[in-house]
This record gives C-alpha cells, sequence and structure tokens, in this order.
C-alpha cells in the first residue's frame, strides 16, 4: 500500500519533472524555437510508430539495468559514477564470448555465458573502486570517475591492437543476438531480463538480510549503528553488485542492439543511469517508470534536433534539472528550508 | 633524453599544470570551509566556453579571462543554493551540476557556433620572459618564460596561502570546516562563510578554464575539462590542503600530461592508449599513496544545519 509519505514523495517527483519542463521550455523559447513543437518531438514523437517505440526500449534496457546498479551503491549512500566504465567491460565480456571462435562454438550457450562474464567484467571494474574506498579511504566518486577515463582506453586498445575489423576500430560481430520478443520491432528480450533483474532488486532489498543490512549501512535505518555489521564488507558488494548490474547493461546492449563493440558503446548511460536512480527513488516501480521517460527522453532527444534545431545535449541539462528540483523539493518538504514568522523566507 | 627535451617537456608540463592549480587552489580553500569541489569540473567547463566566447567575439583575451571567472563563479552560486539553503548531500549536487554544465554548454556551443567540429582558434596569451631569471639554464625556460596566467595562478596560490595562514579570515574559514557549531556559537555565520568558499573556488575554476582555452587550446571543444577537476581533488589530497604545495602537485601533474603527448608522438613499443590513460592512473596512485593518514576538514561534506544538535 501507499503511505502518505509515500505518495507525498510521488508528488514532489511529478513536480520536479513539470518545473524541470517549464525551466526547459525558457530556454527552447531564448534559444528561438517553439517549446510545444519540441517537446512534442521529444516527448510524443518516439511513440507514434512501432519502429520509434522500439527505438526507445532500446534506451531503456540499459538505463533501467544502470538504474538498478546505481541504486545498490545509493542504498550504501555510496555514488557510483562509473557505470560508463562498468557498462563497457560488460560489453567486452559479451564481445568476446560472443565473437568467433568461442562464439561459434559456444552456439546459443554463447548468450547466457556472455552475460556472466560480463557481470564479472563489470563487477571487477567496480570493485576496483570499491577496494579503494574500503582498503585506502579513497574517494568512491573520483575513483569510478578515473576508471572511465581508463577503461575508454583500454577498450580502445583492445579494439586497436586485438579485435580491429575491416580496418576500423570495432570489433567483429558477435555470433548469437537476443532473440526478438516482438518480431519486426526492435524489442528484444533484453527488456524481459531487465524486468526480471528489477523483481531480483526488488526481493533483494526488501525480503534478504543483506538488503536489510545494506540499508543499515547506509544510515536508512536507524539505531542500527552499533549492531555489528560488517560496514566495509557492505561498502564492498554495493559497489560490486553495482557494476555486475552495469556489465550485464553492456552485454545486453551488444547482444540486443549494436552486435560489436565500439569505444562509445556505453554512451551516456553511465549518467543517465544516476538520473534514472534519483527519479526512481530507488524503488522497484519507480526506477521502471523513470528509465522509461529517460529512454523517452534520450530517443526523442534526435527526432527534436531534427525538427526543431534545439541540440541533442539539451536532454542532460533536462535530466541534471530533473533531479536538483526533486532535491529541492525534498529539502522543502523535510523542513529543511525554514521560514520566518510572516512568511518571509530565510 | 637530453637536456633540451626535458626543459622543453618540463616548460610545457608547467603550461598544462595551470589549470589544476587553479582548480586546486580553489579546492583547497572550499574544503577547509567544508565544501568538495566535486562541481569544479563543471564550473571549469563553464569558465572555458564563456572565456573563449568573449575573447572570441571580443577580440579581447583579459575581457575573456574575466568573464570565464564571473561564469565560474555565477555557477558556483546554484550549487551553493542546493548544497547551503536546501542542504543537500554536496555529492548527488555536484554530479548533475557537472552533468547540467556540460550538457549546457554544449547545447550553447552548437546553438551559437552551429554543428561544425573544428572551431575557430584564437590567439593564446604569449609567453612573457622575465628579465634576469629567464637566463638560468633550464629553470628560467621551465618557470620564468611562461604567460601571464602562469604567474598569476602562482601568485594566486601564494596569496591564499597567507590569507588562510594569517588572516582573521582565513582562520574563520577553518572553524567552518572543523568546527561548525562550535564556529557557530562564536558568532561566525558559517552558511556566509561557506558560500564566500563556493564563489572563491568557483571564481578559480572559471579562471582554469579560461587558462584551458585562452593559453592551452585557443578553442572550445565539448567537455573540454576532461576529468582535471577530479585531478585537482587528488591533488588537493595530495598537498594537504595547502595551496602553495598544490602548485608544486599541479606542476607535477602537468609534467605527466605533457609526457603523455609527447611520447605519443614520438611512438614506443607501448600502445598510445596507455599514455592517455597515464594522468587518470596516476591520480589513483595518489588517492591510494597519499590518502593514508590524513586529517582532513572534519565537517567536510556535511551540510550545516543550524538548528539540529
Amino acid at each position: 500500500m501507499i503511505t502518505k509519505k509515500g505518495l507525498q514523495r510521488i508528488g514532489i517527483l511529478l513536480l520536479a519533472v513539470l518545473t524541470a519542463m517549464l525551466a526547459g521550455a525558457v530556454i527552447i523559447l531564448l534559444s528561438g524555437a517553439n517549446p510545444l513543437t519540441a517537446y512534442y518531438s521529444m516527448l510524443v514523437k518516439p511513440m507514434t510508430s512501432l519502429g520509434n517505440i522500439g527505438g526507445v526500449f532500446i534506451h531503456f534496457i540499459p538505463l533501467l539495468l544502470i538504474g538498478i546498479g546505481v541504486s545498490f551503491t545509493f542504498h550504501a549512500k555510496l555514488n557510483n559514477l562509473g557505470g560508463q566504465g562498468q557498462m563497457l567491460m560488460g560489453a567486452l565480456g559479451m564481445t568476446l564470448i560472443g565473437i568467433p571462435p568461442i562464439g561459434e562454438a559456444l552456439g546459443a550457450f554463447s548468450l547466457p555465458v556472455g552475460f556472466l562474464v560480463a557481470m564479472i567484467f563489470g563487477a571487477f571494474w567496480a570493485a576496483i573502486a570499491g577496494f579503494m574506498k574500503t582498503r585506502f579511504g579513497a574517494s568512491e566518486i573520483v575513483v569510478t570517475l578515473m576508471l572511465n577515463y581508463i577503461a575508454v582506453q583500454a577498450i580502445n586498445y583492445i579494439l586497436f591492437y586485438h579485435l580491429r575489423t575491416d580496418g576500423e576500430i570495432r570489433s567483429p560481430r558477435i555470433v548469437k543476438m537476443l532473440p526478438k520478443l516482438f518480431e519486426g520491432t526492435r524489442i528484444t528480450w533484453g527488456v524481459v531480463i531487465a524486468l526480471v533483474l528489477v523483481v531480483v532488486y526488488a526481493i533483494v532489498m526488501a525480503k534478504t538480510k543483506f538488503g536489510f543490512n545494506l540499508r543499515t549501512v547506509g544510515g536508512s535505518i536507524k539505531a542500527a549503528k552499533y549492531s555489528g555489521i560488517n560496514t566495509k564488507l557492505y561498502y564492498f558488494l554495493s559497489m560490486a553488485i553495482s557494476g555486475a548490474f552495469c556489465g550485464i547493461a553492456g552485454a545486453a546492449q551488444i547482444s540486443g542492439n549494436t552486435r560489436r563493440l565500439t569505444e562509445s558503446t556505453a554512451g551516456d548511460y553511465g549518467f543517465s543511469g544516476i538520473v534514472v536512480a534519483m527519479l526512481g527513488s530507488l524503488h522497484p516501480v519507480g526506477l521502471v517508470i523513470a528509465s522509461f521517460l529517460m529512454a523517452l527522453l534520450t530517443s526523442g532527444s534526435s527526432m527534436m534536433q531534427t525538427d526543431t534545431g534545439i541540440p541533442e545535449s539539451f536532454t542532460q541539462v533536462l535530466q541534471a534539472l530533473i533531479v536538483l528540483f526533486i532535491l529541492m523539493g525534498m529539502a522543502i518538504s523535510d523542513g529543511k528550508v525554514k521560514r520566518r514568522k510572516g512568511g518571509k523566507e530565510k | 633524453m637530453n637536456a633540451s627535451f626535458l626543459t622543453a617537456l618540463f616548460a610545457s608540463g608547467m603550461r598544462q599544470g595551470v589549470p589544476l592549480i587553479y582548480g586546486s587552489v580553489g579546492d583547497c580553500v572550499s574544503e577547509k570551509a567544508g565544501v568538495v569541489g566535486i562541481c569544479i569540473e563543471g564550473e571549469i567547463i563553464f569558465g572555458a566556453f564563456f572565456s573563449y566566447l568573449f575573447a572570441l567575439r571580443s577580440g579581447n583575451l583579459w575581457l575573456g579571462v574575466l568573464m570565464g571567472a564571473i561564469a565560474g563563479m555565477i555557477s558556483s552560486l546554484l550549487v551553493a543554493a542546493w548544497s547551503i539553503y536546501f542542504k543537500q548531500d554536496q555529492s548527488i549536487i555536484g554530479i548533475m551540476f557537472n552533468i547540467f554544465a556540460a550538457g549546457f554548454t554544449n547545447f550553447l556551443n552548437r546553438k551559437i557556433f552551429g554543428v561544425s567540429i573544428a572551431s575557430e582558434k584564437i590567439e593564446t596569451f604569449k609567453p612573457i620572459k622575465i628579465p634576469g631569471l629567464s637566463e638560468i639554464p633550464v629553470i628560467g625556460e621551465v618557470f620564468f618564460n611562461q604567460d601571464i596566467l602562469t604567474y598569476l595562478s602562482i601568485v594566486l596560490a601564494v596569496i591564499t596561502l597567507l590569507v588562510m595562514k594569517k588572516t582573521k579570515l582565513g582562520l574563520q574559514m577553518l572553524a567552518v570546516g572543523e568546527n561548525p557549531k562550535a564556529a557557530q556559537a562564536s558568532g561566525v555565520q558559517v552558511q556566509r562563510y561557506r558560500l564566500i568558499a563556493y564563489m572563491f573556488c568557483g571564481f578559480t575554476a572559471g579562471l582554469a578554464g579560461a587558462s584551458l582555452t585562452l593559453s592551452t587550446v585557443g578553442s572550445f571543444t565539448e567537455v573540454i575539462s576532461a576529468g582535471r577537476g577530479f585531478i585537482c581533488l587528488a591533488i588537493v589530497i595530495l598537498a594537504r590542503w595547502n595551496p602553495v604545495v598544490a602548485c608544486i602537485a599541479g606542476f607535477g601533474f602537468g609534467s605527466i600530461q605533457a609526457l603523455q603527448l609527447r611520447l605519443q608522438i614520438m611512438g614506443s613499443v607501448v600502445p598510445h592508449q596507455f599514455f592517455i590513460a597515464l594522468p587518470y592512473l596516476i591520480t589513483l596512485v595518489v588517492l591510494i599513496v597519499a590518502g593514508h593518514n590524513i586529517r582532513a576538514p572534519k565537517e567536510l561534506g556535511v551540510p550545516f544545519d543550524k538548528e539540529s544538535r
């Protein structure tokens, strides 16, 4: 059942999205375009044809998976900014298993094996940050970000020297792709995988001791400070699990969409995933809705650029504004912004 | 590796280090006041864009520098509002602000300059030889034949250190980062000092951006800062929150960057990707090595609430 507090939270989220869109409308107006046309291209047009909807789901899968991953770290009050690097590592894992000769030898098994390897690769990349956080007290924000830059160069090196295909810096195609969920669209079984993993996330967080302890470590359950939980272990695990999900996102991207690894396989999903986690309030249903909305924005932004000349990077502006307004709304509803008598804000 | 190679390397290292010096001097101050400079990355991007825009349109480099610094400072007010007034988590605000900064400058860049990838180059600041000092072998070339923004960065670091250590303003700033409640009790306006810290940091980050476009690169490219804001955070830890030591560390990182660029061009058995990743790898090493046994400002990153007990 939705509690009063939950309803209030939903209200804040909706208001934040609306306020951000209003602020966005001002920016669109100032740059000389019509906000209504722009928002139509951005939010409605991606849903007008089956082909376009398929495009939305292409973004939906990695966004949701990274959103779940980032949520695990948020529960422990950590920040994982390394979604891009971890997704790239996952994509590498899937590619290595999926391309010939291994891909041919494994046949259809290359998909589950590829996903597993991607998970391990992603988890490993994030675990470096988890290790540095717990062992040396290094800021996980700086470390995960540095690891992104390093991952891009590592992938570039592997593509350049080892997997180069037809003289271009990209890998060969993988042998087996995820089957389509609906024939004739771009919607693959990746959607089902992502949705199943949301359920897994929900169960882990709500029903298991691990989930309970993780929330305790993050401080969202009070009075458990002295319960003897190994905080460092949970910091490390939340980081590694987060990376595992980002790795899966990389595998899903290769096997459901691009079919081969390039340097830009991970796109901006790493950062958008943080927005998904914030907008979804770490709630399983919230994450699904938020990643659909972000997928819509990402997919619609290129249509908007074609239709109105508003650059695609407007999406990032809108995403950041949404989260900032959520934070503002939470501050006001938590009573962190005090009012003086007579209603004058201080 | 002969002397002339090393001289050229370190001279270039000094130039590459300047944005890092500006950014880390600002971060030293803001962290001392209890504010983590996650947002520096975004402020550098703002500074870089607006300094380029104004310098290009007006033909005046100094106007560019000024507008870059002001852009960094104004953008820091956005972060400060969310952090000080709404008392939200500094990390999340910083992350979102960086996304905002990257998106918004890309947006303006495309809108104002169109989609062409090659942007117009501007004449960058020219090196100024310091009479006498520039005659010293090696050192003269490395430190005393640089452009004005380089000299200013060192002057800024020294002044900042003096203000932090010797003046009432500086000491009160430290109190705000160490024990805001006691500071508040003794009549120091914690929020106001944190606001000043944010604005100063934004100002210097803006200068860092300006030095990128107006003395190193000569044009604006999207996401020009390339993680420099975060390298600044590592430099500040390495320098133990001392702006002058941060200068030396900035020079060190700049030299790594310069070495990296040279090794790429020279060609070697080691793949060039390794060299591009080198500054980021070194940053990780710094965090491991320098992160030990340090005492960061006590209330670093904790929002201050007057009412809370």
